[in-house]
């Protein structure tokens, strides 16, 4: 464990030293204001306008509950963001590792490659956690005004982490491929773009490979959980994701000396 | 401490260490001594557990480097042949990473610090970034991370490469004075290197053993002769001869270097006494009188051609 959090350590400090978490955190705090901003502005109109009508026409104006569509609103985009950001903090990693060497001191120290790995993702998760985190201010700011249901909130925030940490998985093994970071990043693009428009392709399909293709979406599986509704299929999709990465990063960085 | 028996390592179908066997006792220093490309790197990869070998047995510390790679990288300290360096991080941060990825105790760890830091003389940019510092304190902290466990075994990776001379020096002295407690290996294609520091040599070329042998012997045994050069003031035409005539001398060649004129004599034997007695008694002045070694690039050539011709003889015998 000791190990574990030496390298989580040091992780974090390279990706705040080196690597551009500052510059992500602040992108997407800057957007995720702006996005939660501009929905919280139009639901507010759009109720607004409802209440209008049911005056005019007369009849109890329809219940709207203002914070959960917002925030709901909210989750998708921060969902998006996170996932066109999440290369930027992936890349390194283990590309870097390799680069300068490091991974040579690394690989003849005592220390389990699955410690290596596990390191790594909880030092992206917790620069995640951080960001995601700051946003909880936007249900505590609609709190001040009406009522929010925390409880489903909370759901939405976890399931946004987890959807975060299967993302970071994948991008740490994109990152553990090559010794370079731009071809690191643009893989993971790549990656996280397929992984969030998969099930488009499913669209247009029928029947069974048309339902695969929807059920491989990072997407598909948030709609739930954003809403607040916990749905065991959800979690389970996210933890084998994050499972999965990590197990083929842990591989990938095992064969790296096989394959020189 | 460290066993080498019938390693060898292909990269595909590139074979960059071929048969090679050889042993590294407690308390030793060994040079594993080879131009570029011979497969010093590859051997000491894996040595250190980085690379697998393709065939053959590597023991460290009385751990098979394949079965029980962790009780092995314990007990290390290697120094890649570049530094493992984050750019990002100070000197005292990355040392203290080091220290804890070592596993030394948490208690330990600012004391061997402190330690290292002293030992390699980078007391003054202990709170620098790694990134800003110039090749040799890289080098220097490469060598203070090697340390910093206190480790029986060091694997050293060409240890003085972007010194300037006097860090050489340095360096060399901090080795040796490593040496008796640990077992040291390192690699280097210097031969001055190897002299000043490693009580024995294991010359590799194309990823074979060419010679194994003290670097003395080794400046020595191939020639079969004493090499010297003398410098003397005296009329140079009486000189040449006067020096042939000293019993034992075989040959006497001229040599001018930096303008000033010397004399090379080559002969079995200690010739040395017996030069100076003559330079003496004809009343002439004597500059200079030493022992040349042969450099490198001497044995090099002369391991590799003499070899075939050796077996030719034995054939012939
Ligand atoms: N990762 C690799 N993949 C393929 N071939 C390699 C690899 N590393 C080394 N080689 C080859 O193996 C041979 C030995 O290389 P090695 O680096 O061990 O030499 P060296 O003795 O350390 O040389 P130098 O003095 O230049 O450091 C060379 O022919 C080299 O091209
Ligand atoms: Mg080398």
């Amino acid at each position: 464990m000791r190990a574990v959090a030496n390298i989580w350590r040091r992780e974090l400090l390279s990706l705040f030293a080196a690597a551009p978490a500052y510059v992500v955190l602040a992108v997407f705090l800057g957007l995720a204001g702006f996005f939660f901003y501009n929905i919280l502005v139009a639901v507010v109109n759009q109720t607004f306008l409802v209440d209008f009508r049911s005056q005019q026409f007369g009849g109890p104006p329809p219940p709207i509950d203002v914070p959960s569509i917002v925030l709901r609103g909210y989750l998708g985009i921060a969902a998006q963001l996170l996932l066109f950001l999440m290369p930027l903090l992936t890349m390194s990693s283990l590309a870097e590792e390799r680069r300068r060497g490091t991974m040579e001191l690394l690989l003849t120290s005592p220390l389990g490659v699955g410690q290596l790995v596990l390191g790594k993702f909880l030092a992206v998760l917790a620069v995640i956690a951080l960001m995601i985190g700051i946003t909880f201010l936007f249900p505590l700011l609609l709190a001040t005004y009406t009522k929010v249901e925390f409880v489903a909130v909370a759901a939405g925030y976890g399931g946004l982490l987890l959807l975060s940490g299967g993302l970071a998985a994948l991008g740490l093994f994109v990152s553990s491929l090559t010794d370079s970071q731009v071809i690191a990043a643009v893989l993971g693009f790549g990656l996280m773009l397929l992984l969030g428009v998969i099930h488009l392709g499913g669209e247009g399909a029928q029947g069974a490979w048309g339902e695969l293709l929807k059920q491989l979406s990072v997407f598909e599986h948030f709609q739930d959980l954003a809403k607040g509704v916990v749905d065991s299929g959800d979690v389970v999709f996210y933890l084998s994701l994050i499972a999965l990465g990590l197990f083929l990063t842990y591989r990938s960085v095992e064969t790296l000396r096989w394959r020189g | 401490m460290i066993q080498v028996e019938h390693l060898t390592k292909r990269y595909g179908p590139n074979t960059a260490v071929q048969d090679l066997s050889f042993q590294v006792a407690p308390g030793e220093i060994l040079g594993l001594l080879g131009p570029n490309g011979a497969g010093k790197t590859t051997t000491l990869r894996v040595l250190a557990g980085f690379l697998p070998a393709t065939e053959g047995k590597v023991q460290v510390a009385g751990f098979d480097v394949f079965e029980q790679p962790m009780e092995v990288k314990r007990r290390i300290g290697y120094l890649p042949e570049l530094p493992p360096l984050y750019p990002e991080m100070s000197v005292e941060g990355y040392l203290g990473f080091v220290a804890r990825l070592k596993r030394l105790p948490p208690r330990q760890v600012p004391g061997r610090i402190d330690a290292v830091l002293e030992q390699c003389s980078l007391g003054e940019v202990q709170h620098r970034l790694l990134g800003r510092l110039s090749k040799g304190y890289r080098q220097r902290v490469g060598l203070a991370q090697v340390l910093i466990h206190d480790p029986p075994v060091l694997i050293l990776d060409e240890p003085t490469a972007g010194l300037d001379p006097r860090q050489i020096l340095e360096v060399r002295q901090l080795i040796k004075s490593l040496g008796g407690s640990r077992t040291i290996i390192l690699s280097t294609h210097i031969l001055p290197e190897v002299s000043a520091t490693c009580g024995r040599v294991v010359i590799i070329n194309r990823g074979q053993v060419v010679a194994v042998d003290t670097p003395e012997n080794l400046s020595r045994r191939r020639t079969g002769a004493e090499r010297l050069l003398v410098r003397i003031d005296g009329p140079a035409d009486q000189v040449k001869e006067a020096l042939g005539a000293v019993p034992g001398v075989a040959a006497v060649q001229e040599e001018i270097s930096d303008g000033v004129t010397g004399w090379q004599v080559e002969g079995p034997g200690d010739l040395g006494p017996a030069l100076a007695r003559e330079v003496v008694q004809r009343g002439w002045g004597l500059r200079e009188l030493r022992p040349l070694t042969l450099s490198l690039e001497d044995i090099f050539i002369e391991l590799t051609t003499a070899e075939p011709s050796a077996e030719g003889e034995e054939v012939a015998a």
